[in-house]
């Protein structure tokens, strides 16, 4: 095997590997950002639940702050901070605090006060690239609560 | 150094392109797992997007039988009402809300119509002990699931949610309370042990002239010592109407019941009256509002009563005996026939200040004093001794609580039923007049021989005695007295054997006689009997159990929802929207404020509020423009048929019905405080005894000026008598006969069939969230 031969071989080596370690870089982002998107689904799920929770009249209330707040860090929000004074374990809540360092939430609603419905909408919003702000993606869940009619 | 041709020429490559190979397929494997991930991601986020898209379709067809399962037209309200079974509801209620379509839209989820509603279980609802349920109303309150399936196609799959929601159909008024226009079970705590004096606070209504003036004498205050009223403060009496309908006032169902408790103590109420002729009740000529009629209670008196009185007639105004100057002093009474066409007089006074021998006309001016009559020291009757002691003044008190209204014109007091033992107390003054040389009293003497009767000799030569028609007549039946004038405890003897001498205030109509009545002889128009005391069946239906793990069978086992607040209860009710829905048993952590309830009949739903807390009520008028001013208390011949109370009434009396009647219950024994004048078609409830004595349960804000119209019932322990009466002392009236509060009840309470109000609870149940393909019913 000449010198050459192998030069030609670690090139054309080389080549062929470049797309498939940009192929495994994508693969391991993407794995990565299906977990955010995960993390981000269980979120939104999680503060769509406690809204459906409270009484009608705390529930409009409550979205109605937040909903005034815009966009903000889901580590403000009330719900993942009483989460997390309940972790003991230093590493723990440093690893959530880590992990949802880039969340963002942002809550909307309507209400239509005469039938006493209120639609309840609450984005999460995550980074593929945690140093990319442009990458920014988002979950969306959307969801009517009735208060209570007697009749 | 050289290289050398080798036979494994070639071989770099081909392993360079093997390792190639290997990892491509690596990177397909990898990309193939990621692309499932990916998938999959796909799929949760259109479940959860669907999922919470489906439980608001849910909700918004729970939020809509909601609102028609009570409405009376409503195919739904006669499905939940129905005998139980699997059956499918009908889904023609149901129109998706406009946000829900939107949502729909937006999400491009294709909403499936029609829901599928189906009565999973039902199983029938208990009654606590006592409660005797009649046969045809058994099952018809009862608890049960109702099955909800919603379907939704979202990206070429079918989502269906099925949900059980529990419900309860519950009866909107209290049984067996609610036939009582007044329930107060603790009452004969508010007379002392004496029943009589300074502590019986019953017996503390003024009454002068056939009147009860709003202020006291301050003569008689002073021969009423420590008497509970005040000098200077005014006291109105508290007046529970007879219906002013002729059939009601004819029904022992629907005359609305009273009960005086508890079962084993006895409560006295002094009947008022004194010697005012009959005429002095009728209407003035001048105007037809004025009236100078008697307030007098001895209408209330039968002659079965009196042993030796004529049962086939009335009573007449009679002459008993005379003055010093040739006059008769008259009363009601009878002439009782004796042996040889003798005569004894008997005649009847109650309470009054006409009767008060210091202050009264009735022994002035006569040869005789009381003690003539009612004998003095050990030798008079119990209370008559205990008057002596406390002061004659107590004469001139009548009851403040009126049980059977006032004076009829004509005819006799209405059927209404009165449970306890609730005696009537008033004196009988017995005169024998033999054919010359004047007469004589019959002095109270117990000790007396029985066929001792009286002889009187006349001009040395004649002797007449005193020879009842009957050889078993007693000298004891004929004497005065004080009837129901002894403490008698009903530990002591049954209600059936109660002793010669008292008076039950209740008529047996159709015994034609007065008897005590127990729970055994309640029956109301519903079918509903009481097998325990009536004061145990308040308890029992009110009771919540202290262990989290039971469940009450009374209201406890019937609670639709809870509210953690007043305000949050007012917002479900609809107060903001005009409207005041309760359909069904709700639990409200107190306070609660209620503000005027002005929106019509249709606009509210029936139900039971049951308050952890204090309560203050404002008025509830149900749209009807009440002028409580032209509410005035009339002769009854004025009311009952006729007059403007009789027309409001009239009117009230079929568009007011269980379906809109609301009962309020102060659950822990907190005040209930009404600051609206007028409360129309109500019942109020506070059974929890806190004190242990009597308090303020139901009361009256001093800000009520206008005149007084209840229209329902009251259950409590305590009234707290006279502190009512003062409220209602602070009222200006502007009637003429007889300022007080207008007190009726309203016969829907004890209609035949009791309304019922169904439930739906939000907590849901058995929750199935399945995908398929569309079209196809294969769940995944």
């Amino acid at each position: 095997m000449s010198m050459i031969e192998l030069l030609v071989g670690v090139t054309i080596f080389g080549l062929a590997m470049l797309p498939l370690t940009w192929m495994g870089t994508s693969q391991t982002r993407g794995a990565y950002s299906v977990g955010k998107h995960m993390m981000a689904g269980q979120l939104a799920a999680s503060f769509v639940d406690s809204l459906l929770g409270l009484p009608y009249k705390t529930c409009l209330e409550k979205i109605d702050k937040l909903s005034d707040r815009g966009k903000i860090r889901v580590l403000d929000a009330e719900e993942l901070q009483n989460t997390l004074k309940t972790i003991t374990e230093a590493g723990i809540q440093k690893d959530m605090e880590t992990s949802f360092r880039y969340f963002r939430c942002q809550y909307g609603y309507t209400n239509n006060d005469s039938k006493r419905i209120l639609r309840l909408d609450i984005e999460v919003f995550y980074r593929v690239e945690e140093s990319d702000e442009k990458s920014e993606q988002s979950v969306k869940l959307s969801v009517l609560k009735f208060g209570e009619r007697n009749g | 150094m050289r290289f050398q041709p080798h036979n494994k020429k070639g071989n770099v490559t081909i392993i360079l392109l093997g390792l190639i190979s290997v990892m491509l397929i690596m990177v397909m494997a990898l990309s193939k797992r990621m692309t499932g991930h990916t998938q999959l991601l796909t799929l949760s986020d259109y479940t959860q997007i669907t999922r919470y898209f489906l439980e608001s379709y849910a909700g918004d067809v729970l939020q809509q039988i909601n609102m028609n399962v009570n409405e009376p037209d409503s195919e739904l309200y006669d499905a939940f009402r129905g005998s139980p079974g699997n059956k499918k509801l009908s889904t023609k209620f149901y129109d998706p809300a406009e946000m829900l379509k939107r949502l729909g839209d937006e999400l491009k989820i294709e909403l499936q119509l029609p829901p599928e509603i189906v009565f999973s279980r039902s199983e029938e609802l208990g009654y606590p002990a006592g409660f005797d349920c009649p046969n045809e109303l058994k099952g018809q309150e009862k608890k049960g699931l109702l099955e909800i399936v919603c379907r939704a196609k979202f990206h070429g799959r079918q989502y269906s949610l099925r949900v059980q929601y529990p419900f309860t159909v519950v009866m909107r008024l209290t049984p067996v309370l609610k036939d009582f226009m007044l329930f107060v079970d603790k009452i004969a705590a508010e007379q002392g042990r004496d029943k009589i004096g300074p502590n019986d606070h019953l017996n503390i209504m003024f009454t002068k002239d056939g009147k009860h003036p709003e202020e006291v004498d301050n003569d008689v205050l002073s021969l009423a010592g420590n008497i509970r009223i005040k000098s200077g403060f005014k006291y109105r009496p508290f007046i529970l109407l007879p219906p002013l309908d002729e059939k009601e006032y004819n029904s022992s169902e629907l005359s609305g019941k009273v009960f005086l408790g508890p079962s084993d103590e006895a409560v006295y109420l002094n009947l008022a009256g004194d010697t005012r002729e009959a005429s002095a009740d009728a209407a003035a000529t001048t105007s037809s509002d004025e009236y100078a009629a008697s307030v007098g209670e001895m209408f209330l008196v039968s002659p079965e009563t009196l042993k030796v009185a004529d049962s086939n007639k009335d009573f007449d105004f009679v002459p008993v005996f005379m003055n010093k100057s040739g006059g008769f002093v008259r009363m009601i009474g009878q002439d009782v026939m004796l042996k040889h066409n003798h005569i004894a007089k008997l005649g009847l006074l109650g309470f009054s200040n006409e009767v008060v021998p210091e202050t009264g006309e009735i022994f002035k001016d006569t040869a005789y004093l009381a003690e003539d009559f009612f004998n003095k020291s050990n030798g008079a009757g119990e209370f008559w001794q205990k008057l002596e002691g406390f002061g004659h003044g107590f004469m001139a008190f009548s009851s403040g609580l009126k049980l059977m209204g006032i004076k009829p014109e004509v005819g006799g007091h209405s059927r209404r039923q009165i449970f306890g033992n609730v005696l009537g107390r008033f004196f009988v003054l017995t005169f024998w007049w033999p054919p010359s040389g004047g007469g004589e009293p019959l002095k109270y003497d117990e000790t007396r021989s029985p066929s001792d009767f009286p002889k009187r000799e006349v001009y040395g030569s004649v002797t007449y005695s005193f020879q009842p028609l009957l050889d078993s007549q007693k000298y004891q039946d004929f004497m005065s007295r004080m009837v129901s004038g002894k403490n008698w405890n009903p530990r002591s003897s049954s209600a059936d054997s109660l002793p010669d001498g008292f008076m039950p205030i209740n008529a047996d109509y159709s015994k034609a006689s007065k008897r005590i009545f127990t729970n055994i002889d309640f029956k109301a128009n519903d079918g509903f009997a009481a097998r325990a005391k009536l004061e145990e069946l308040g308890q029992n239906w009110f009771l919540v159990e202290n262990d989290p793990k039971k469940i009450g069978r009374g209201i406890e086992s019937r609670v639709g929802k809870t509210y953690m607040s007043g305000e949050e209860f007012l917002e479900a009710a609809g107060v903001k929207q005009d409207k005041f829905k309760v359909n069904g048993v709700v639990y409200v952590k107190g306070p609660l404020k209620l503000p005027p309830l002005k929106m019509s009949n249709d606009k509210i739903g029936g139900g039971v509020v049951l308050v952890d807390g204090p309560i203050t009520i404002d008025n509830i008028t149900r749209g009807y423009d009440i002028d409580t001013t032209q509410f005035k208390l009339g002769p009854a011949g004025n009311m009952l048929g006729r007059g403007p109370a009789y027309d409001f009434y009239k009117k009230i009396k079929t568009e007011i019905t269980q379906e809109s009647f609301l009962t309020f219950v102060s659950l822990r024994g907190d005040p209930i405080t009404i600051r609206g004048e007028a409360l129309i078609g109500v019942h109020l409830v506070c059974l929890n005894d806190q004190n242990g004595v009597p308090y303020d349960q139901i009361m009256w804000s001093s800000g009520v000026r206008k005149e007084i119209v209840f229209i329902g019932g009251i259950a409590c322990n305590y009234l707290n008598l006279p502190k009512r009466l003062e409220e209602f002392g602070s009222i200006k009236s502007s009637c003429n006969l007889l300022r007080a509060p207008f007190f009726l009840y309203h016969s829907a309470m004890a209609a035949e069939k009791p309304a019922l109000a169904v439930q739906m609870m939000e907590n849901m149940r058995g929750y199935l969230l399945t995908a398929g393909k569309a079209g196809s019913d294969e769940d995944e």
